[in-house]
């Protein structure tokens, strides 16, 4: 059974989610706040942890990166009622596998964090969309060479999950098997994470992230 | 959301109280922020205006020792004058900090040694020749105006003034008035008469200036007081006015939402739409103030906000790319809605998902909803709907619509060729 961490400073959402993941998961442990929950997962080392965005002390990023050096396979879904691109962009290059909402309904939260423990990235239409958008920009003839573009293969993906399909869906159109949308949704994610340069960076003050 | 209570609930509401805990908090930082750097007047440990007292507080040290470093200070060069005129300025009351400590005059018998002290070493200095002139009148100057500043609003009496006639509070006396003005009179006269440029000068000119600078000492904290106290005022009202608004916006959003959910507990679907709806809304309110609707990305929001609420189907809305709306895309919004409408009404389906798309060329925009499915080639030769409101439409301004439908769900897709001139 996959164990899994929930960290939240929402006392009444966080045992919400305890009691509809618990027969499905071994819940390894919870925390409300950034230090209990670093102490508490290098403790329990669970197999995924879902990390709130919004938190005192520094947030679910300070979770993640603090985590991440001393356990680097630890995988994180984050689960925020933000939807801001500023929250999403910034704790998927933290590091987090997986961006969802709050008000996923249960079934589908359940269904991310095996995707997620099996290695593979959540995307939610909205992430997608975020992604496109900030690979989608028309790039300037001299533009950065190390900066990862999205083939077009991975963008109609994108476009196909934005659209609301799932992955099923998704591979059924485009005429591929499963396992080769997860491909390129991972690849995607792994572009994401790395490329820090400077088209990322414009997208981020055309948007007024940063 | 209407006919549930009109009108706003006393402002000391749940709302208010929120507010209230959080401007503390606020407050709270910002002093300890301000207390690292500097230090503030102490309001306790006061002879003056608190400023040894505070300062001995900061740096962890009788208080004493601070006062005779002031003095030799000011005695021997004057720095000593300055510098506390200058932090004076500078810092901020204690009381005005928020941190109340029990008012403990300083012992009679101290002032009375460090008073004795200080004019010993003025007399002392000045036989001698150490303290130029200057400075002796300086010291007499500021005696006099320490009488007459009254510090009634924060601890009753000035510190110096209750030194100079012991056992006397409350506001200034006669006596403290009369004697602290001749102080004055004479620490400037004297002052102005040890400079050679004034004692050149007119009689008139040495009027004006000692009128005006003795004006100065003795209006200046009151007017400084005054000002300080004006600016506090309009933040204060600012902040009740944030506070009232917010109180408003809550009765009007959240808590008649809240109401309607609690009469309609037997219908999920209506209790999930309320919900969104509620949230979005909350969401623009607290994040995209003053948002564009002359956007492509908030007008479709706007759109699906619209149909959401009549059907009480969920409606996700994902926008990449930005357009400036025109009448074409006046038109795409128009088709958009009634692609919305249909898989509302029609498609049974739990959640519809609009995706737009700006390219440089062209606006695609997909509704897709994984309902029942209908029958396309049926529809579009007798249903009014989709002939005319979403495949008519688009064609008439330069795009297109393409339908896709089978049992797995519905697909409108829209397009708009966008002018070559235009981005």
């Amino acid at each position: 059974m996959i164990s899994v961490f929930l960290v939240d400073d929402h006392e009444l959402f966080l045992s919400g989610v305890r009691a509809e993941l618990d027969s499905d998961f071994d819940i390894a442990g919870w925390a409300a706040d950034v230090d209990d929950a670093i102490e508490k997962i290098r403790e329990s080392s669970p197999d995924v942890v879902l990390v709130d965005v919004h938190m005192k002390g520094g947030g679910g990023l300070a979770v993640i990166a603090n985590v991440l050096e001393t356990d680097p396979e630890t995988r994180f879904l984050a689960l925020s009622v933000s939807d801001a691109a500023e929250d999403v962009i910034a704790m998927i290059r933290a590091g987090a596998r997986g961006y969802v909402t709050k008000s996923i309904l249960a079934a589908d939260l359940a269904d991310s964090i095996r995707r997620v423990h099996d290695g593979d990235a959540v995307f939610s239409p909205r992430l997608a969309g975020f992604v496109l958008d900030a690979f989608s920009d028309v790039l300037p003839k001299d533009h950065d060479p190390e900066f990862d573009q999205l083939t077009n293969r991975e963008k109609e993906v994108l476009r196909l999950i934005a659209r609301g399909n799932a992955y099923k869906q998704v591979a059924k159109k485009l005429s591929i098997s499963v396992k080769t949308v997860e491909a390129h949704v991972s690849a995607v994610l792994r572009k994401l994470q790395l490329s820090n340069r400077y088209e990322l960076a414009r997208w981020a003050s055309d948007h007024r992230i940063v | 959301m209407s006919g549930l209570g009109a009108g706003y609930p006393p402002l000391p509401s749940a709302g208010g109280c929120i507010h209230n805990m959080d401007v503390q908090t606020t407050e709270t930082t910002a002093s300890s922020k301000r207390l690292k750097v500097d230090f503030s007047r102490s309001t306790n440990d006061r002879w003056l205006a608190g400023v040894c007292g505070g300062l001995a507080y900061r740096l962890g040290v009788e208080s004493i020792y601070v006062r005779v470093a002031f003095v030799i200070f000011t005695l021997v060069s004057g720095v000593g004058f300055f510098a506390y005129v200058i932090a004076l300025v500078m810092t901020i009351d204690q009381a005005e900090d928020h941190d109340i400590r029990a008012f403990q005059p300083a012992p009679i018998r101290e002032k009375a040694a460090l008073l004795i002290m200080g004019a010993g070493t003025l007399v002392l200095g000045n036989e001698l020749g150490l303290v130029p002139p200057f400075m002796f009148a300086l010291a007499l100057v500021l005696l006099g105006a320490a009488a007459l500043w009254d510090r009634s609003q924060s601890s009753g009496t000035s510190r110096l003034a209750k030194l100079i006639a012991p056992g006397v509070g409350g506001a200034p006396t006669v006596g403290r008035t009369i004697g602290g003005l001749v102080l004055l009179v004479v620490g400037l006269s004297m002052f102005f008469s040890g400079v050679s440029f004034f004692r050149e000068a007119s009689t008139l000119i040495n009027g004006v200036v000692v009128t005006a600078v003795g004006a100065g000492v003795i209006f200046g904290p009151w007017l400084y007081r005054l000002a300080r106290e004006l600016s506090a005022e309009r933040s204060e009202r600012i902040r009740a006015d944030a506070q009232a608004e917010f109180a408003a916006h809550l009765h009007d959003s959240v808590l008649q939402t809240l109401a309607l959910i609690q009469r309609s507990p037997d219908d999920p679907r209506k209790m999930v739409t309320l919900a969104r709806s509620q949230e979005r809304e909350l969401r623009n309110w607290l994040y995209r103030s003053g948002s564009d609707h002359a956007e492509l990305g908030p007008a479709l929001e706007g759109v699906a906000a619209r149909v959401e609420q009549d059907h009480d189907v969920p409606i996700e809305v994902i926008v990449v790319g930005t357009a400036s709306i025109d009448g074409r895309v006046e038109a795409l919004l128009g088709a958009a809605r009634e692609a919305m409408t249909n898989a509302a009404k029609h498609s049974n389906a739990d959640v519809i998902t609009v995706y737009a798309e700006v390219e440089p060329s062209a606006i695609d925009v997909w509704v897709t909803d994984q309902g029942k499915g209908f029958d396309v080639s049926a529809s579009l030769s007798n249903g009014a709907g989709i002939s005319g409101s979403i495949v008519g439409r688009m064609e008439r301004h330069g795009g297109s619509a393409g339908l896709t439908s089978t049992d797995e769900g519905t697909e409108v897709h829209l397009w708009l060729p966008l002018p070559k001139d235009k981005s």
